[in-house]
């Protein structure tokens, strides 16, 4: 439980004010009164969330309609430098509604990152198509989706900042316009004392951050995020995923999101695709039909053990093969 | 920044104090005798020659000469290089096929070919600058094909997905990504350049300070010699340190 109750030096060491105000956030709902909120800008994202009245526990954008996008047959293969084809990715099919959180989980090199190249359209599939807003895609759509990679993609020679801009620049956004929302940006991940530093001069935990900051900072629909919290500490990892799922919801967008944590993945998702190794193919789609906001109560509730333990199950047996 | 500095300040001061002993011991053992003075005159008698050489307007002419052709040979090799190293760089396929080719190019020693550069471009400057850009040539090219190529692929692919494509997408990975290998290339570069020119004029030329050194020996003014192997070994150390204060300013400026 203590984990859910981040002590403000702690985390305030660990991270910077607006991180601290959410992890508050959920420290707060934790003592089961939302409605007294002071006003503070994100417990009232939160309160946006809480769809109808706070009995019934709503399955939120699981209600909303239209599929923002759609996997249909996926197949990817690689060569090997041996000249063999290695199929990653087979046959798999699903789609996202708008304002959805969906999670991949799966055994290491079993292809997350792979399925989810191929919908950010860095990686053209073997068989089958993927759709975003009903369009094929045929190539990267940096208007509608933002990619954070697993392995950061920082530019070394840019500082903080200007690794956020760059999102921006690209899209001939105005040099005021770009440095304020970079700024911005950063401050959400608690990153804007170090915005003149170098990725270099920065931590691992905090190179992911900043990667975190550049998809966030375009404000696409879809954000498509290959274990962004991967090398974070346990705390850091959960409040931002607070933190996250608040910014994501209050814009209502759609993440499809690559986890290691199973937890974290029970945390986060409205929907939890558990995939097989080796070729990937989906083994079983999980629903979360926890309530939102989430705090410590739904994920440690017998709903959210019993969630756990059934992806653990599946995990496990999967790696047994 | 203050460790920086000291350690800077001791490596001048170590540079500075071997070349003192050096020039110390010359002088001695010139002092002394035992050789030839003629032959190895000792470093006053040069110095006072190199001053007399520096009150002479010929003397000028012949180093604006010679700055003037290993700019123009260092530019001509950057340009070409960039233009055919960015691209064959960028592709795995071009990359694996040519880079080979062109580092066993850059081991012929051009200097056999200098007749044939003497016989097209003349015996004047503009051949001096062909063989100073050719001889350049090789290593920019090959700094610029490695630094291109080695570009981290998930750079790529990063500034792929936020929507880079084309020329915008080379400009904000490959370059930045190679310029400080592509930048110690064009040093290197600028040394060979130094090399071909003025032994280019030493060879056959009309102008410059290598055609004043080989008059100077033809003459047998051994003193005068070695006063213009001093200027020579200035220019080199010269053009250096300005091709590193460029360097540092357009990284200034770059910052604003
Ligand atoms: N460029 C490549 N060339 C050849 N094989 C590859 C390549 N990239 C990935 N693979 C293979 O495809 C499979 C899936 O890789 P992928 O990176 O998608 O896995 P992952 O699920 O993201 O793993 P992890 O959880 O460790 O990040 C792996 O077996 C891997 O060896
Ligand atoms: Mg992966």
């Amino acid at each position: 439980m203590s984990l859910f109750h981040p002590t403000g030096p702690r985390v305030g060491s660990l991270l910077s004010g607006s991180i601290r105000q959410a992890a508050m956030t959920v420290a707060r709902r934790d003592h089961g009164t939302p409605s007294e909120s002071d006003g503070a800008p994100a417990s009232t994202v939160v309160e946006a969330r809480t769809s109808g009245p706070s009995a019934a526990p709503s399955l939120g954008p699981s209600f909303r309609s239209s599929e923002v996008i759609r996997v249909e047959h996926l197949a990817v293969s690689y060569r090997r430098s041996d000249g063999a084809e290695v199929r990653a990715v087979e046959d798999v099919s699903f789609s996202v509604r708008e304002g959805e959180f969906v999670t991949l989980i799966g055994p290491s090199g079993c292809g997350k990152t792979s399925l989810l190249r191929v919908m950010g359209g860095l990686l053209r599939p073997a068989a089958g198509q993927v759709y975003v807003n009903d369009v094929l895609v045929k190539g990267p759509m940096p208007d509608a989706i933002a990619y954070v990679f697993q392995d950061f993609a920082l530019f070394p020679w840019r500082t903080a900042r200007a690794n956020v801009e760059i999102a921006l620049q690209l899209k001939r956004v105005p040099r005021g316009e770009r440095r304020r929302r970079a700024l911005d940006a950063l401050d959400m991940v608690g990153l804007a004392e170090v915005a003149d530093r170098f990725p270099r001069e920065l931590s691992g935990g905090m190179q992911q951050r900043l990667a975190v900051a550049r998809a966030l900072v375009s404000n696409c629909g879809i954000l498509l995020l290959d274990e962004p919290f991967g090398a974070l500490d346990e705390q850091t990892r959960l409040v931002l995923g607070v933190q996250l799922s608040q910014l994501l919801e209050s814009a209502g967008r759609t993440i499809v999101f690559v986890t290691h944590s199973l937890q974290e993945a029970v945390f986060l998702s409205d929907r939890i695709l558990v995939l097989s190794h080796q070729p990937c193919r989906i083994k079983k789609t999980v629903e979360v039909p926890l309530p939102r906001p989430r705090g410590p109560d739904q994920v440690k509730s017998p709903a959210g053990q019993r969630i756990e333990a059934e992806l653990f199950q599946l995990l496990y047996r999967e790696s047994l093969v | 920044m203050t460790i920086g500095t000291r350690l800077m300040g001791s490596r001048v001061f170590i540079g500075l104090g071997l070349l003192c002993v050096c020039v110390a011991v010359w002088q001695v053992v010139t002092a002394v005798g035992g050789v030839n003075s003629f032959l190895v005159p000792s470093p006053a008698a040069v110095a006072l020659v190199l001053v007399s050489v520096l009150t002479t307007g010929t003397t000028y002419s012949a180093l604006g000469t010679t700055i003037v052709e290993i700019v123009a040979a260092l530019v001509l090799a950057g340009g070409f290089a960039l233009a055919i190293g960015i691209p064959v760089g960028w592709h795995r396929l071009t990359q694996h096929a040519y880079e080979p080719l062109l580092a066993n190019l850059a081991a012929i020693p051009l200097v056999i070919l200098y007749p044939v550069f003497a016989v097209i471009f003349g015996i004047g400057p503009l051949s001096k600058v062909a063989f100073g850009a050719a001889t350049a040539f090789f290593p920019v090219v090959l700094a610029v094909v490695s630094g291109v190529a080695a570009t981290n692929q998930s750079l790529i692919v990063s500034a792929r997905s936020m929507g880079a494509r084309g020329l915008t997408l080379l400009l904000i990975t490959a370059i930045p990504s190679a310029l400080p290998v592509i930048v110690s290339g064009l040093r290197l570069g600028l040394t060979l350049a130094t090399l071909a020119v003025v032994g280019g004029e030493f060879i056959a030329g009309t102008q410059g300070l290598g055609y004043l050194l080989a008059s100077a020996g033809e003459a047998f003014e051994t003193k005068k010699v070695y006063a213009y192997v001093v200027l020579t070994l200035l220019l080199a150390i010269g053009l250096n340190v300005a091709f590193g204060l460029l360097v540092w300013l357009s990284r200034k400026v770059e910052e604003r």
